[in-house]
């Protein structure tokens, strides 16, 4: 799960949570696919971020394409992380980031 | 004859940087008025209320704070002057700041290579780690640890719309070294977007723990009598980035201090449920999202 701004959400994508107006009222519900008129209004009643589903989770993403994304992620926290290695405390950091952001990834 | 210590040197360097820019940003009359008010002590949250409610934009902006989930409360508050009596004044006066401060720095704002919508993410989320962190070490004032976290990074913010050009070249060496950008600042600049911040702050009269927590943020055993405050923020600022929510303008992590990590008592296996809480906290924290547009 990822939240968008609403202007960057696409048609094609599945909310993956409830959507409500300002009021409370009922838009649509997590799982429904959004399509250009649930975005325009959700727009409309100035609803500025949606969380969305991510595209590994949705059940078309292939095997091979999240596992992918797990290696990418991987990389870019050692990226992250490159030259810290000396530090306890910083390696616990990392291997504590991959845990947190694999285990996003896969939900 | 007498040479300056290390810090006249940086203090002397930011003023000379700060000399060059014309027309800062200005602390918005109101809040100052509110500063003033919540000194004396016979003025009642009736006053505060008058003040704030003559702004309706802010208005707006405080009662939507103060119904999100952030606070959390099970009736709606639908008045300024319920919700100080709920909250109390201070927590008041520090909605109206992070309510306020979008606005100040986005006036002026233009496209360039700094993501300032990426920039807040960064900021929100580290009010948020700094919550989260607060909460396991028991500290009082989590309110404070918020708006510590969110402004902890302003400099950055007055580097890139009062020196842009400078700024730029400070982005250009962050990419090309892949450096943190407070190295990069170092050597472009003479001082960081913690020096920068710090004195905005002075010159804003905020308070001492606001202003020593974002100059020593990078280095907080510097902190004085806000030591613990500085080193949360400190931390905070690492986790969101082990995160990867938002960006502060570059692709690196600095070390956690080891001094502020033993001082602090955490232990290496508190991060997981740190993530857990911090990404609990940004949840509630929407609505200052909304703010950044």
């Amino acid at each position: 799960m990822k939240l968008v701004k609403t202007d960057e959400a696409r048609a094609g994508q599945r909310a993956a949570r409830d959507v409500t107006d300002l009021r409370g009222n009922l838009l649509f519900k997590a799982g429904t696919e959004l399509t250009a008129e649930l975005l325009e209004t959700c727009k409309a009643r100035t609803i500025s971020h949606l969380f969305i589903e991510d595209a590994g989770s949705s059940p078309s993403a292939s095997p091979i394409d999240v596992q992918a994304r797990r290696e990418g992620l991987v990389k870019d926290i050692d990226r992250l992380f490159a030259g810290t290695d000396k530090s306890a405390t910083m390696v616990a950091l990392r291997e504590a980031s991959k845990r947190f952001l694999l285990s996003k990834l896969a939900k | 004859m007498e040479t300056a210590n290390p810090h006249q040197q940086v203090q002397e360097r930011v003023r000379k940087l700060v000399d060059r820019i014309q027309g800062l940003p200005t602390l918005p009359v109101m809040l100052n008025n509110i500063n003033q008010m919540i000194l004396n002590p016979r003025t009642s949250p009736k006053e505060v209320a008058h003040v704030i409610s003559n702004d309706p934009s802010l208005t707006s902006k405080v009662l939507r704070v103060v119904n999100s989930s952030f606070y959390g409360f099970p009736n709606r508050i639908t008045t300024v002057t319920h919700a100080i009596v709920i909250l109390g004044f201070n927590t008041i006066k520090s909605i109206v700041l992070s309510s306020t401060i979008f606005d100040v720095f986005r006036r002026n704002m233009k496209p360039g290579d700094f993501d300032r919508t990426q920039f807040w993410k960064h900021s929100i989320g580290c009010g948020c780690a700094a919550k989260a962190i607060g909460r396991r070490l028991n500290y009082p004032m989590l309110e404070e640890l918020f708006i510590a976290g969110l402004l902890h990074d302003v400099g950055k913010i007055v580097m890139d719309q009062y020196m842009p050009e400078k700024f730029v070249e400070v982005l250009n060496v962050v990419h090309q070294r892949d450096c943190l950008i407070a190295e990069a600042e170092a050597e472009v600049l003479g001082a960081t977007h913690a020096d920068v911040g710090a004195w905005l702050f002075e010159k804003w009269n905020l308070s001492k723990g606001l202003i020593e927590t974002t100059r020593c943020h990078h280095n907080p055993a510097l902190a004085g009598e806000n030591q613990k405050l500085a080193e949360i923020i400190h931390l905070a600022d690492i986790l969101i980035r082990a995160m990867k929510f938002g960006n502060g303008g570059d692709n690196k992590i600095p070390i956690i201090s080891d001094s502020a990590w033993k001082s602090l008592g955490l232990q290496h296996s508190d991060f997981d449920d740190l993530f857990l809480q911090t990404n609990a906290e940004i949840e509630k924290a929407m609505v200052f999202l909304d703010f950044i547009k």
